[in-house]
């Protein structure tokens, strides 16, 4: 599947009232599918995305996506309401999304080294560190976006899960533990070397260009 | 053990950003920061990090992922009724 520009467009992306998904849940839970068919719309882009930026891959975050919004719709009499809707369908998706990498690292996983810092025998940064801290504030540039999209792609999956579960999409430690059963001094590691490694591939994109 | 060197730095710089360090290690750390020009850059790109990809990672869904979503879960909910 190409994501190329024509067909990278925004769906569902719409604000998102917490109450109108009250609303249209109620509604779904009494049997109207156009109601829960309006929740979909509502949270499929960001469901996408997640599963997109944890399995790296298209055909997978489109199936994820289907799964996602089907065990949601079948398990709907069992949701309560005590959480938001759409935070329980992102937790759906993680774990459906978890559960294909996992099978993934039992077929087939060959993970390349994690990118970092080079310190001497002294324990001294060797690198020069590019200074990047006026992007932030930039309209994103092409070449940077894919320098990072590789750089994230390079993440081996156990440190891109916990990646973008927090950076992507703001999960506590502690859900993040729960969801992927790693401890949370497990996920902060982790989350700490994914950024090492990104933030390494965006220092090597700066230092190339300049 | 902290701040002695810039490896020491590096490794703590997670909790930092997170506010984790107590008050005694911060002081530590910030002091090696300060005095240390390549560490300051770093700490800076490392907390810049985080933003970046953020922007540059924001998905996008394909028109086609959507259409095909909705006639599938059609398809599924037909079969439960």
């Amino acid at each position: 599947m190409s994501l190329d520009a024509e067909s990278r467009k925004v769906h569902g992306a719409a604000p998102l009232i917490p109450s109108e998904d009250t609303e249209l849940l109620t509604r779904a839970q009494r049997g109207d599918v156009a109601a829960f068919e309006g929740l979909v719309e509502r949270h499929r882009a960001r469901v996408f995305g997640l599963a997109l930026r944890m399995l790296n891959s298209a055909d997978d975050a489109a199936e994820v996506l289907q799964e996602s919004f089907l065990s949601a719709y079948r398990n709907l009499q069992n949701f309560r309401g005590d959480a938001q809707f759409g935070s329980w369908v992102y937790r759906i998706a993680a774990n459906h999304a978890l559960m294909r990498l996992r099978h993934r690292k039992v077929v087939n996983q060959v993970e390349s080294p994690l990118d970092g810092p080079q310190f001497n025998e002294r324990g001294s940064l060797v690198d020069e560190v590019s200074d990047f801290r006026d992007a932030e504030g930039e309209a994103m540039d092409k070449e940077l976006r894919e320098a990072i999209e590789a750089g994230a792609a390079r993440l081996g999956d156990e440190y891109r899960e916990v990646f973008v579960l927090k950076d992507l999409e703001g999960l506590s430690y502690e859900e993040i533990a729960e969801l992927t059963g790693a401890t949370v001094p497990a996920v902060k590691s982790r989350l700490h070397r994914a950024r090492l490694s990104l933030r390494a591939a965006i220092d090597h994109f700066y230092a190339e260009r300049s | 053990m902290i701040a002695s060197n810039c490896k020491d730095s590096v490794e703590h710089l997670l909790e930092y950003l997170d506010g984790e360090l107590n008050a005694d290690l911060r002081a530590k750390l910030e002091a090696h920061l300060s005095g240390c020009s390549p560490c300051e850059d770093f700490w800076k790109s490392y907390s810049a990090t985080p933003g970046l990809c953020r922007k540059a990672l924001i998905a996008e869904m394909p028109r086609e992922v959507a259409t095909k979503l909705t006639d599938f879960l059609r398809l599924e909910m037909n079969k439960s009724k």
